[in-house]
């Protein structure tokens, strides 16, 4: 019977103390700590090595089989914020729609996560970086473990992000009522701590696909152009036909610029009845003027305009709130030499940096 | 839920009218129908196009979705089942609150829609008046725009009309005159009137 297959066939030799991206040839350099076993509950009941016996064969088929029944492997990328990272996982350890896998990235933290983690989540993956490779290196990472185990959904979440305990099976309920083709990110609402939408994760409906905008609002969808990495069901052939988000990119960004990527040509909705919580110190929005991190805003946001993500008429929106940013924070931080400069080294780098 | 009397107008005949829910009062076909049924003092005037098969409850589903809207649009397909984009109505950029909790009850904010499955209220035409001629072919969409800056309206994509594809009918020389005023009107964004461009075709038909 399939349910009586171990969880532990499906991963790694206990022996392998190196995690190998799918693509890669070189050994990743960091710590990897395998847990006795991936997931405190039995895999589902359809058996995942079936599962994967038939992607192989029949595209059709493993289409129809990324139902509620696939494999949901959430990524919680983490550095220095235990107690947060403590509700996040207590959160995700307590969906209805229990988890397949969960893996802990951590980005080096020096507060004890690790040994957290390790005693109070023992069902949890935790994957040590030896050196802080922000959000972006660390989601990029993650989805590489994910990926090489064949899980069929990656979660994607911050370690601020606090999901309702049905969250997990809103999503999956929303990817099975989708039109088709099946779509390739699905998100939450994304809520503060007073329960309005968080402006950082505020859903950017894509009004330009008219007959996919109504398709998807006749499910109970809203069809969306990008989203944040706060509570991402991203489809594993996203990351075969697309790749992984831009190492490079650190932090801020490097969701939008992923997710834009991958919905270029196909589709992604928000699914109003998943909810999550974004618990940031204020619901402030994504370009935040007050950051000592715009730097990584000023600079992400010109590599994605010089990038591949959206297409001509959209870098124009997109360019547009951009440009919008840079004013407020110029405006705010002129006679700040320190702020300038970095915001200059921003743009410079933005406009020479790698948009790949 | 209890509704005043909802009149039909349609430029032919419609079919299927039997398959609702609720009852229709009276049906006003072809030239001047609209004038008519607003004066024949109806609550609601459900707007077809040309040849529709309503599906069931196609009526129903639009006067229940949002009773607090002036005009609700629905979806128009072809015989095939094929969503007819063109008869698409136009949706309008909200704040996101709106529009996720608008997704969760099965519904899009509109800003214009042209007269292929619509249900308007009538005091939309005491206030606005009769659709203008001199904006041609998308008189509606110009209808329209002008109450949704005033009044609210939804796309209710479960409600349904099938119908008949006219292929032939795309815009021409002929059109130039109410395109201009759509445009000079801001009846259109500059967006739409590139969308109507395209929608021609590239073969713009002149008629001598």
């Amino acid at each position: 019977m399939a349910e009586d297959k171990p969880v532990h066939r499906l991963e790694l030799h206990p022996d392998e103390r190196v995690l190998r991206a799918p693509d890669l040839e070189a050994p990743v350099p960091h710590e990897w700590h395998r847990p006795e076993q991936l997931c405190a509950t039995p895999l589902a009941p359809d058996g995942a090595a079936d599962h994967r016996q038939q992607q192989t064969f029949d595209r059709g088929a493993h289409e129809r089989m990324l139902d509620l029944r696939g494999r949901v492997c959430a990524i919680v990328v983490t550095r220095n914020r235990r107690e947060l990272l403590r509700r996040c996982l207590a959160a995700l350890v307590g969906q209805k729609r229990q988890l397949d896998g969960l893996l802990v990235v951590d980005n080096a933290s020096e507060d004890g996560t690790a040994r957290m983690v390790g005693d109070e989540f023992p069902a949890a993956s935790l994957l040590r970086l030896t050196e802080n490779r922000g959000g972006a290196g660390g989601f990029h990472d993650g989805m590489a473990w994910a990926c090489a185990r064949e899980y069929d959904w990656l979660w994607l979440l911050d370690d601020d992000t606090i999901p309702r305990d049905d969250a997990l099976g809103a999503l999956l309920e929303g990817a099975m009522r989708a039109p088709k083709p099946m779509p390739m990110v699905l998100t939450s609402q994304v809520r503060w701590k007073d329960e309005r939408l968080h402006p950082m994760n505020a859903p950017v409906a894509r009004l330009r696909w008219r007959r996919e905008l109504a398709e998807g609002a006749a499910h109970r969808l809203l069809l969306i152009r990008y989203t944040t990495f706060v509570s991402a069901l991203v489809r594993r052939d996203a990351v075969d036909r697309f790749g992984l988000p831009l190492e490079h990119f650190f932090i801020w960004s490097d969701d939008v610029e992923y997710t834009a990527r991958v919905l270029r040509t196909t589709t992604g909705y928000l699914v109003p009845d998943s909810i999550v919580y974004h618990w940031t110190d204020r619901p402030h929005g994504a370009a935040d003027p007050a950051s000592d991190r715009f730097y990584f805003h000023a600079r992400n946001a010109l590599l994605i305009l010089r990038g591949t993500s959206f297409s001509a008429v959209e870098r124009v929106d997109f360019g547009r709130f951009v440009a919008r940013s840079f004013r407020v924070y110029v405006r705010s931080h002129w006679r700040d030499s320190r702020r300038m400069s970095a915001f200059a080294r921003a743009v410079w780098d933005g406009l020479t940096g790698p948009t790949r | 839920m209890k509704t005043g009397a909802i009149f039909v107008v349609a430029p032919t005949p419609p079919s299927d009218l039997s398959r609702q829910s609720v009852a229709v009062a009276k049906t006003y076909v072809g030239m001047g129908a609209l004038s008519r049924a607003v004066a024949g003092g109806c609550e609601w005037v459900w707007l077809l196009g040309a040849a529709a098969r309503p599906r069931a409850d196609a009526l129903g589903l639009l006067l229940e979705a949002a009773p607090e809207a002036g005009v609700t649009a629905g979806l128009a397909v072809d015989a095939g089942g094929r969503l007819l984009v063109e008869q698409l109505p136009k949706v309008t950029a909200r704040a996101p609150e709106e529009l996720v909790s608008l997704a969760a009850r099965s519904l899009l904010p509109i800003r214009s829609t042209p007269f292929a499955n619509v249900l308007v209220r009538r005091d939309c035409f005491d206030r606005h008046g009769m659709p203008d001629r001199r904006y041609g072919r998308w008189a509606p969409v110009a209808w329209s725009a002008s109450v949704l800056c005033e009044r609210v309206g939804y796309l209710v994509p479960a409600s349904v009309v099938e119908l008949e594809v006219e292929g032939s009918d795309r815009p021409g020389l002929h059109d130039c005159r109410a395109f201009a005023r759509m445009l000079r009107t801001g009846a259109w964004t500059r967006g739409d009137a590139v969308g109507a461009l395209i929608a021609s075709g590239g073969r713009v038909r002149i008629e001598r």
